[in-house]
């Protein structure tokens, strides 16, 4: 009995793993366009309803002006107002969320399959018609403020503030996406209406769906609640590269037990030819910083290297150290080990093989597979390149990371947190 | 050796008259040498999370060894008897496509790998080699020391590690060690390989030990390949016999602690003694649901503490745990707003016992809220491989797989007898973290 059942569990489970997921297609609808990934591997359903642009959209008086308007338009609609929108949700395990980055802002929304027409029917109510009552607006401005306020209490994300400040100067990325103080205290309801209103336009949204559902479950949905949104285009248009022609040092002094420190240097953007082999070139760099900082010398807990995945992009190297000229001068060492000498081929096959698990382990999720999606649509390579992630990091040679990190490595941007008894600003430089 | 398979709560539980299908399934088998296998069925993507889940950390930690089981999670990954050193066994690691790393929490030290279909078998043999043969070198505990010293500043650097500090270790006045896990200080500087080879010997043996596979794997595959790299792991003699862990005894009075930093915000932690799962396990599930009806927006609580503009957030949670698991309310707020807060926080506590404190609606959704969180949760199996390991260790699995029918019973007297025992009326630590600016202006 029991081994009958073992065997029938092999046979259905080879089925899944071939209909697990299908390949990710897109329609339009009035302008809107959308991505649609069948997944069957649960019965959870993700849709984000995405906002191009980011930070390239914001002038540097509406900073924050965006994460404000979307966090009060999920609280109350036309059709649900707060207490019923609540208890609505709260019923089915619904979950809407918002989010801003750099380079796009999303609504996120999270339900089982079963609630998903429900769940539906709020998401697109609080998209197109959000209340942004007074009292909402309020206490949500004040959690904003709060949550600014608290970005000086945690050193690492007062570094990581410090540090998109230091590199992305004169840059669009130079606006914060998460509001100034001074910004977020003057935005009134008026504003922030009328900034969504502007915004909720076909051309400048882009829908993602990934879940247990069929690309015309999904097109009828959206035919019903957003097929008469406004087809307005979106004109704006992607953030330059940066440049820096030479290396800077900042230092914010305050009584830490470590010192916080961060450089930065540019980097291909998110999902562009070279943006492979610099991400190759980024983990083989993470490894070797962990092996020298940390295995064979001690210096740090938590010595890191890498590269982020915004459409202007930087590399960085991090660590927190007590003795921080010993420890920089170990990490711009493996620095310039990467520009001076070619990986091994036995090193880049290792690099790329836990690549291709940190990928998977990335996508996981339908939430996941979603931002994933909207991420390579938004960044202009198009979100069919999504699944060709494993291939392009398998073509990337020792050769090709080498030049990548000849032409990138250089002119770093440091920022330092802490209180370093001496400091030789020559270690730095690099 | 005793074989059990599972369809657990959520493969096709029932809530609120609804179905909800569950495409993955949990298995469990003993092997001869104790070690309890767990595998967790979820073909999504094609990887499986090797984890090992050890009954160890802070709970176990007299204060000479306070800190250690934290020290031993980071030993484990360097030289034992199959590999020669910590470089190698990170070289090994990259070979394998390997994405790793472990955790101590007080009653749960875990190790993972998590690794491509084709890289499992490689994946195993290299998780028994490190569980079952770690060498203790001198020199690579010498040069990891400043390393754990490093996570201590790390920690140090966070305002809020503080305010928790400052709370535990009069919460848990008598035996702070015991529930202590970033230890001390002067502990991890003069820990010793013979230090660790008696926790080894004690607590990493396979009856003191779950073996997790979690993703792509089917059981049949599991079990086979458990029992064919960890079947030979040596039993050892039960860890507990013989060790006594002390009792927490009460708070003993209600006391007020402020912790000063340069911070923005005033925050608020409060903790009682709450319940543990083996003396009160109907409280644990009371808690539960009590925490998840607080923490929805349609919350009484909510409402009068958030909405009202007192506060940026307020939350209210249990966490379980086998001895004596902490309740924490926390909260911010501004210092102009913290005495009304203050006053308004008892307030609140003193009406949760009322009859009318949450309608039976909200009662019931708490309930399919857990209940479908359970299913979120499962969707990331390396994640998942975590959960469930936490559960073994602190409670059972059997108290995890009967979890949400467990919940489904919890009623308003249940919740009444949680709160009467462990928090209305009981003593309670409250710590304050203010900047010395709203010390002063505060007069705390």
């Amino acid at each position: 009995m029991k081994f009958r059942f073992h065997f029938l569990i092999v046979l259905v489970t080879g089925l899944w793993a071939g209909l697990l997921a299908s390949e990710p297609e897109s329609f339009v609808v009035n302008g809107l366009k959308v991505i649609v990934q069948q997944n069957g591997s649960t019965d959870i359903v993700a849709a984000s309803m995405c906002y191009r642009g980011g930070a390239t959209v914001l002038t540097s008086d509406e900073a924050g002006i965006e994460k404000l308007a979307l966090a009060v338009a999920v609280k109350a609609s036309e059709r649900y107002p707060k207490d019923k929108l609540n208890a609505t949700l709260e019923r089915m395990n619904t979950t809407m969320t918002t989010s801003v980055s750099l380079d796009f802002s999303s609504v996120d929304l999270q339900c089982v399959k079963q609630y998903l027409d429900k769940s539906w029917d709020v998401f697109a109510d609080v998209i197109l018609h959000p209340t942004i009552a007074k009292e909402d607006v309020e206490l949500e401005r004040q959690q904003l403020l709060t949550q600014i306020k608290q970005m000086y209490d945690n050193p690492d994300a007062y570094l990581n503030d410090l540090g998109r400040r230091a590199f992305y100067v004169n840059h669009p990325y130079e606006t914060d996406v998460n509001g100034e103080e001074g910004t977020v205290a003057s935005f009134t309801p008026q504003q922030l209406k009328e900034y969504l209103q502007r915004r909720t336009t076909a051309g400048q949204l882009l829908l993602v769906v990934v879940g247990n559902v069929t690309r015309d479950e999904v097109e009828k949905m959206v035919r019903t609640s957003f097929g008469s949104l406004n087809p307005g285009a979106y004109t704006g248009s992607l953030p330059p590269a940066v440049q820096h022609d030479e290396p800077s040092l900042k230092i914010v002094h305050r009584a830490l037990p470590t010192n916080y420190i961060q450089g930065y240097f540019p980097c291909p953007s998110f999902g562009s030819d070279e943006y492979y082999a610099m991400a190759v070139a980024g983990a083989v760099l993470q490894y070797r910083l962990f092996e020298e900082v940390r295995t064979k010398r001690g210096l740090s807990y938590a010595p890191a290297g890498g590269i982020a995945r915004n459409f202007s992009n930087y590399g960085f190297i991090y660590v927190t150290a007590v003795k921080p000229d010993t420890t920089i001068i170990v990490m711009t060492g493996e620095l310039r080990k990467m520009i001076d000498e070619q990986i091994s081929p036995e090193e880049l096959r290792n690099t790329v093989n836990v690549f291709i698990t940190s990928y998977y382990l990335r996508n996981e999720t339908n939430r996941l597979q979603a931002n994933l999606l909207a991420r390579y649509e938004l960044s202009g390579v198009g979100y069919q390149d999504a699944d060709k992630f494993i291939s392009e990091v398998k073509k990337v040679t020792p050769e090709v990371v080498q030049n990548t990190c000849k032409k990138y490595i250089k002119n770093l941007q440091f920022v330092i947190i802490g209180n370093p008894e001496s400091l030789q600003i020559k270690n730095f430089v690099f | 050796m005793h074989r059990r398979i599972l369809f657990v709560m959520m493969a096709f539980i029932v809530l609120s008259a609804q179905a909800f299908s569950q495409k993955y399934e949990i298995y469990e088998k003993t092997l001869k040498n104790g070690l309890d296998v767990i595998v967790v069925q979820n073909p999504a993507v094609p990887l499986v999370t090797v984890e090992i889940n050890v009954k160890n950390g802070a709970y176990t930690e007299s204060p000479e060894y306070d800190g250690l089981s934290h020290l031993y999670e980071h030993m484990f990954f360097k030289a034992n008897e199959a590999i020669p050193n910590q470089e190698r066994y990170l070289e090994r690691l990259r070979e394998l496509g390997a994405s790793w790393n472990g955790m101590t929490s007080q009653e749960r030290v875990n190790y993972f790998v998590t690794l491509g279909k084709d890289s499992l078998e490689q994946g195993m043999q290299f998780m028994v080699d490190a569980i079952s043969g770690p060498l203790f070198k001198e020199e690579e505990l010498v040069k990891e020391r400043p390393v754990v010293l490093g996570e201590y500043d790390r920690n140090e650097a966070n305002p809020f590690f503080h305010l928790n500090r400052a709370v535990e270790e009069k919460v848990w006045w008598k035996y702070y060690s015991y529930k202590n896990v970033l230890g001390d200080r002067k502990i991890i500087i003069s820990a010793t390989p013979e230090k660790m080879h008696t926790i080894q010997n004690r607590f990493y043996i396979p009856n003191n030990s779950a073996l997790i596979l979690a993703g792509d794997i089917t059981a049949k595959e599991g079990f086979a390949l458990a029992q064919k790299y960890f079947g030979s792991w040596r039993r050892g003699s039960d860890p507990f016999a013989g060790l006594t862990l002390p009792e927490h005894p009460a708070i003993q009075k209600t006391e007020i602690v402020v912790v000063e930093k340069p911070v923005n915000a005033a925050t608020i932690l409060i903790e009682w003694q709450g319940p543990s799962v083996s003396k009160d396990a109907k409280a644990t599930y009371a808690a539960d649901v009590f925490s998840f009806i607080l923490g929805q927006q349609t919350s009484a609580f909510y409402k009068d503490l958030v909405e009202s503009g007192l506060a940026y957030s307020a939350n209210l949670g249990y966490n379980t745990l086998n001895h004596v698991g902490p309740i924490s309310f926390f909260a911010q707020t501004s210092p102009e707003k913290y005495e009304a807060f203050r006053k308004a926080i008892f307030d609140e506590i003193a009406k949760m016992t009322s009859g009318d404190y949450f309608t039976d609606e909200q009662l019931e959704n708490a309930k399919t809220i857990l209940a479908i969180d359970e299913q979120y949760g499962r969707e990331q199996a390396s994640q998942y491989a975590h959960t469930v390991g936490y559960w073994w260790a602190v409670a059972g699995l059997d108290y995890y797989l009967n979890y949400v029918d467990n919940l489904k019973k919890v009623t308003r007297e249940d919740i009444k007898r949680y709160l009467a025992t462990y928090v209305v009326g009981k003593p309670y630590v409250m710590g304050v973290l203010v900047s010395p600016e709203m010390r002063k202006q505060l007069g705390l």
